[in-house]
């Protein structure tokens, strides 16, 4: 909303703009901007001689009267010629950042510059064409050399207030003089402002009949409508230009001015047909069916059923509350008009002016519910001013469809809660004063609470806590000191029954231990992404209206995102990656939300990358290491096995992952035509963290366990195996054998001498006893076991 | 006599010498053997003594060559182990300015650490951490947080739907929704972290995707608690000033909107950048918006089964990339999301 700081002045609001700034921000309206209208050196002239320049067609040199002396001005405007007012930039004046120097243009001097009102800071949007395509002809009588913008008026500063979305009443100099008068008179403890005057007597006479009336089907509570005929459409007065077009309103006409000029002030919309162009009455109603629509702006645009209307017989000529039709409008021929001033349900408003996208003044000021007590005043105002303008105007009588019903609850105040909510006291006079400042009627009073009406206007204003908001504003809410005593609620008892955080934290910062970055993607991925590494499309949570197709799907697996990751590195020069990403992921199962948690980690490039360590990439070992190390650390039963579900793992390198036999995620090498564009092998895995949330979630406290200082033996044994043989089902071998403590895999070798087809595999063995030294024959049984148990199978033992 | 313990002497000075600059250990064996060996030059001549008709003064000559000589070899014995050890030593010997310029721990995307501060500064007054689902009805997301059907937040052009009853979490309110729904005679101290998805378009200060941090204190009236405007300034205060690592920031709050709070504030912090002077960062006016906050809404109570006569309290909510943006000075919000290596290893 912009506020004009002239406007309040006149209504006697007179402190300096920056405690007026601060004044607003005190009541929770923020001064986003001051717009400062005025230029220094800009003075009123009078063209005195206009030749032709004789080296440029298109300018003419000028002798101008700025009351000081007679300024050479070269002009390229078409329109300056002798006789004329005009807006001179002297040199030194700031037009834009650019600053008026003599210059000789063409061999002519020129000493300052001719404006239009573009020039004098004003959008094009707001201004007629011929204000900004020529230079500014002033008409009125103005004497020759004063100050331009304040001769015009045009001196002003501009406050734009941002509005929070409750107080649709400050949409309006009503609503926002208000609040800040009930401050002022708070802060000088005398209430020497008053409210903002709605009250007008008539200055017309009614002299004829009102034929038109109209009837509610639909949305609307109160409708009241004047005729007023032989009305003289004409450009508005300086002053009500002025009005508009520091508000950002581009002035129209005398008629429609005055409709704008009431919604600025009063906040309340209207609406003026050329009755001439009515056929028929009026009613207001819901559209059954589409019907196109052109507005004032001239453009067509189709409306849904449902969109609230006011009809004539045969055609739409106004969106309630939104914008009346082209074909209805007042143009320079129209002699007789129709004024309407409604009320419409805001809900209504808020459905038609979204469904047909356009938030006009009038649908904002709707939306947030109007005063529907003054609308009998707006239309007086409305009157009177058209009156001063066409004094021969006939006006008829008001005709009015519904009724005003304005409910307003009581609402209690109890003392107690002001200190409970706010923290500190405020005492029971300046609850008052506050309060009655604000156009509060004190209805009744008891030692602890007061009941309270709130002023019609204040659509915002419903519980006791609104009340204690108001108290707080006004009272200014910085003497809400802080005094370093913190509340910390370490006692109150916990509510949260699981503690899936501090888990979801351990995990977090074991992998951090294992050299892994933690990264955070978007979860919304497009629908090829969404499709990898087991996702489902059919069962996929996926958007309504996505904004692209990058972002339409949630996610299931987290491994594309992460594969994207590593690419768009690689493509930034970082050809290694190794990172982790813990979030979660939804499906939809069964008409069911499966929500999970994940977690997946990448791989890819070179292991060590420095002068020490022999180079050498990533390999699937390192990523199973990774997990493992997780597994370990939190004492969590698993293992791997061969799998070729997932399409985009290379089925001879990937494995199922499993905790206590329940499968849990999948392990494995990318697929090396996965992305044409990625050069390095990339090894990822992803696993569900819920299970082990759930195991992690009862006490797992490790028991101490004897540590045994009797010497170890240790033999290495070597196998010949076949090489397809997975080292799980060699290690079932070694079932059951008696105090063996470790099996450490020293090598695993192809290749001469071995049989093709077959792999060698050395072991270590370690074998110790808690209680007693072993005796060489202990072990001897030991390994006997063992060998006929590769003999059964067929393994040889190349030694032992 | 005397001149062949002199000849003695002078051979010896002669191969210790030369044994010293042989730096053998072998040497120095031989040389043992040579002049105090069982049969070497010394024990000769105590032999020959027996034969000598002054014992007394040439045995004492004897004794004091042979103290010399294996003082002498002793010593050297002492330099050559000491030089083997120097030798073994600098065996390890390293360029200690050398590095191995790899890292060897993970490190978290700043939005992440950044989170993982939040809630730790939170967890220390007391807060519990309470999560919760992304993919949430309408009814937990927004009216149980008394936004009607007719807020601009639940236009379909704002949030992404899934259904007409079911969208992305705008906010981790739906947390504080259900956390209430679900206790109704408790007193509650919550934060609730986690992702929420706006419709918006990415650009420097926009993503459809971010992080959002929400608080809620519920205290029974008249408990041992408070929870007022003033209580939670000075949380506030405390959490700026642990999360900014300065203990001179201040915080301001003013008057705003939000449905679910009634009062509802803005809260600002004094700028880091200028110390309040002003400056571009905090736009001339010495204060950055870091956070919205408010007395729980009554009917935010009412609706969740707790009795707004018995019980309130505050609540809070903040964006995490706000904060690591402001934090760090990141100028965009997009970087967050890119997990480039070289941003996330700056940090």
């Amino acid at each position: 909303m912009l506020l004009s700081y002239n406007e309040l002045e006149k209504l006697n609001i007179k402190i300096p703009l920056k405690d007026l700034e601060n004044s607003f921000f005190q009541l929770g309206h923020e001064v986003e901007e001051v717009i400062q209208l005025n230029i220094d050196k800009m003075v009123i002239g009078e063209v005195l001689e206009v030749k032709k320049h004789e080296n440029a067609d298109k300018l003419s040199v000028c002798k101008v009267n700025v009351g000081s002396e007679i300024l050479q001005i070269v002009c390229g405007a078409k329109n300056v010629r002798d006789g004329l007012k005009v807006i001179v930039a002297l040199n030194g004046a700031n037009i834009g950042g650019h600053e008026i120097k003599p210059v000789k243009l063409k061999g002519e001097q020129s000493n300052g510059m001719l404006c239009s009102l573009e020039e004098l800071g004003f959008d094009k949007k707001y201004l007629d064409p011929k204000d900004y395509e020529g230079i500014y002809e002033v008409q009125e009588n103005i004497e020759v050399g004063k100050d331009a913008f304040e001769a015009l008026n045009l001196k002003d500063s501009m406050l734009d207030i941002f509005l929070t979305a409750n107080r649709g009443d400050c949409q309006s100099y009503r609503g926002l003089y208000n609040d800040i008068a009930s401050l002022l008179n708070y802060n000088n403890k005398n209430d020497d402002l008053p409210k903002y005057n709605t009250e007008v007597e008539a200055t017309y006479e009614e002299t004829i009949t009102n034929k038109y009336e109209a009837q509610i089907k639909e949305g609307s509570e109160y409708f009241s409508l004047k005729l007023v005929e032989n009305i003289e459409v004409q450009n508005s007065k300086w002053d009500d230009k002025v009005f508009l077009l520091k508000h950002q309103i581009k002035s129209q006409n005398n008629i429609t001015d005055i409709s704008n000029k009431m919604l600025l002030k009063y906040g309340i919309p209207s609406h003026i047909y050329d009755a001439d162009k009515i056929e028929g009455n009026l009613k207001i109603e819901k559209l059954t069916k589409e019907e196109n629509f052109i507005g004032l702006d001239e453009k067509e645009i189709t409306l849904p059923i449902n969109t609230l209307v006011i009809k004539d017989d045969v055609k739409i000529v106004c969106i309630a509350g939104v914008i009346g039709s082209n074909a209805t409008k007042v143009t320079n021929e129209t002699k007789n008009i129709l004024v309407e001033v409604a009320h419409f349900d805001y809900r209504s408003v808020f459905l038609s002016s979204k469904a047909i996208g356009k938030k006009t003044d009038a649908a904002l000021r709707y939306e947030k519910q109007i005063d529907k007590t003054i609308i009998n005043n707006v239309l007086t105002n409305i009157c009177n001013e058209i009156k001063e303008y066409c004094p021969n105007s006939k006006f008829s009588n008001t005709n009015y469809t519904g009724e005003i019903v304005e409910e307003r609850n009581t609402v209690t105040l109890k003392y107690d809660n002001i200190k409970q909510i706010l923290g500190i006291e405020v005492n029971v006079e300046d609850v008052k004063r506050i309060l009655t400042n604000l156009e509060f009627t004190i209805q009744k009073e008891t030692n602890d609470s007061i009941d309270l009406i709130y002023p019609a206007y204040r659509k915002d204003i419903e519980i006791e806590n609104d009340l204690i908001e108001e108290i707080i504003r006004i009272y200014n809410i910085d003497n809400i000191k802080t005094d370093n005593n913190i509340v910390s609620f370490s006692n109150i008892e916990k509510i949260i029954p699981n503690n899936t955080y501090g888990i979801l934290r351990n995990i977090e910062n074991i992998l951090l231990k294992e050299n892994l970055n933690q990264i955070v993607s978007y979860s919304l991925v497009s629908e090829k992404l969404a499709s990898q590494f087991l996702g489902n499309l059919s069962e996929a949570v996926k958007l309504m209206h996505p904004i692209s197709k990058e972002h339409s799907v949630y996610r299931q697996s987290l491994i594309p995102s992460l594969i994207k990751v590593a690419k768009e590195n690689y493509s930034y020069q970082e050809k290694s990656s190794a990172f982790f990403e813990i979030a979660k992921t939804y499906s939809i199962k069964e008409d069911n939300l499966e929500e999970l948690n994940k977690l997946s980690i990448l791989l890819t490039g070179d292991y060590e990358n420095n002068y020490l360590g022999a180079k050498r990439k990533y390999n699937f070992f390192d990523l199973k290491q990774k997990i493992e190390n997780l597994f370990n650390t939190l004492k969590l039963n698993y293992k791997f096995e061969k799998s070729n579900e997932v399409a985009e793992l290379n089925k001879y390198a990937s494995a199922n992952i499993y905790i206590n036999d329940t499968k849990i995620g999948f392990i494995g090498e990318v697929v090396f035509d996965y992305d044409k564009k990625i050069k390095e092998t990339i090894y990822v895995l992803e696993i569900e963290l819920d299970y082990i949330i759930k195991i992690l979630e009862s006490t797992n406290i490790k028991k101490y366990e004897k540590i045994s200082f009797l010497p170890k033996i240790e033999r290495d044994l070597t196998l010949e195996v076949a090489e397809a043989t997975p080292y799980e089902e060699v290690l079932e071998i070694f079932e059951n054998i008696q105090n063996l403590k470790n099996i450490l895999l020293v090598d695993i070798y192809k290749g001469e001498p071995i049989e093709k087809g077959n792999k060698s595999i050395t072991l270590r063995l370690t074998f110790q006893n808690e209680k007693e030294t072993l005796l060489k024959e202990q072990i001897e049984e030991e390994i006997n076991k063992i060998i006929k148990r590769t003999k059964e199978r067929n393994y040889k033992i190349s030694g032992v | 006599m005397k001149t062949i313990l002199n000849n003695i002497k002078e051979d010896f000075d002669k191969s210790i010498k030369k044994v010293a600059e042989g730096k053998n250990i072998q040497d120095i064996k031989e040389l043992q053997v040579k002049f105090l060996g069982k049969k070497g030059l010394i024990n000769e001549q105590m032999q020959n003594l027996k034969n000598s008709d002054n014992k007394k003064e040439i045995g004492k000559h004897i004794n004091e060559l042979k103290t010399e000589i294996s003082e002498a070899i002793n010593n050297l014995q002492k330099e050559f182990n000491e030089t083997r050890r120097d030798q073994k030593l600098k065996e390890s010997e390293v360029d200690v300015t050398l590095n191995i310029s790899q890292k060897d721990f993970g490190k978290q995307n700043i939005l992440i650490k950044t989170q993982r501060d939040v809630e730790d500064t939170f967890r220390k007054l007391g807060f519990e951490v309470a999560l919760g689902q992304e993919v949430e009805t309408d009814y937990y997301n927004f009216e149980a947080l008394n936004l009607k059907e007719d807020h601009p937040a639940r236009d379909m052009q704002d949030s992404f739907y899934i259904n007409p009853k079911t969208l992305l979490r705008t906010h981790t309110s739906n947390i504080q929704s259900r956390v209430l729904e679900a206790n109704d005679d408790k007193e509650i101290k919550i934060i609730c972290p986690g992702k929420v998805y706006r419709r918006d378009d990415d650009d420097a200060t926009h993503s459809h995707q971010f992080t959002q941090l929400e608080g809620l204190v519920v205290v029974k009236k008249g408990s041992e608690y408070t929870a007022s405007l003033k209580d939670l300034k000075q949380m506030l205060t405390y959490f700026v000033r642990e999360i900014f690592e300065e203990n001179n920031l201040n915080i301001r709050l003013r008057p705003s909107f939000f449905p679910f709070t009634e009062p509802s504030v803005e809260v600002d912090v004094s700028c880091s950048h200028c110390q309040g002077k002003g400056c571009s960062f905090c736009k001339s006016t010495g204060w950055i918006e870091i956070l919205g906050a408010g007395i729980i809404n009554p009917h935010v109570l009412d609706i969740s089964g707790y009795s707004s006569e018995e019980y309130t309290g505050y609540a809070f909510g903040l964006g995490l990339e706000r904060i690591a943006l402001l934090k760090h000075s990141i100028t965009d919000i997009r970087l967050l999301y890119q997990n480039s290596a070289a941003f996330i290893n700056q940090f």
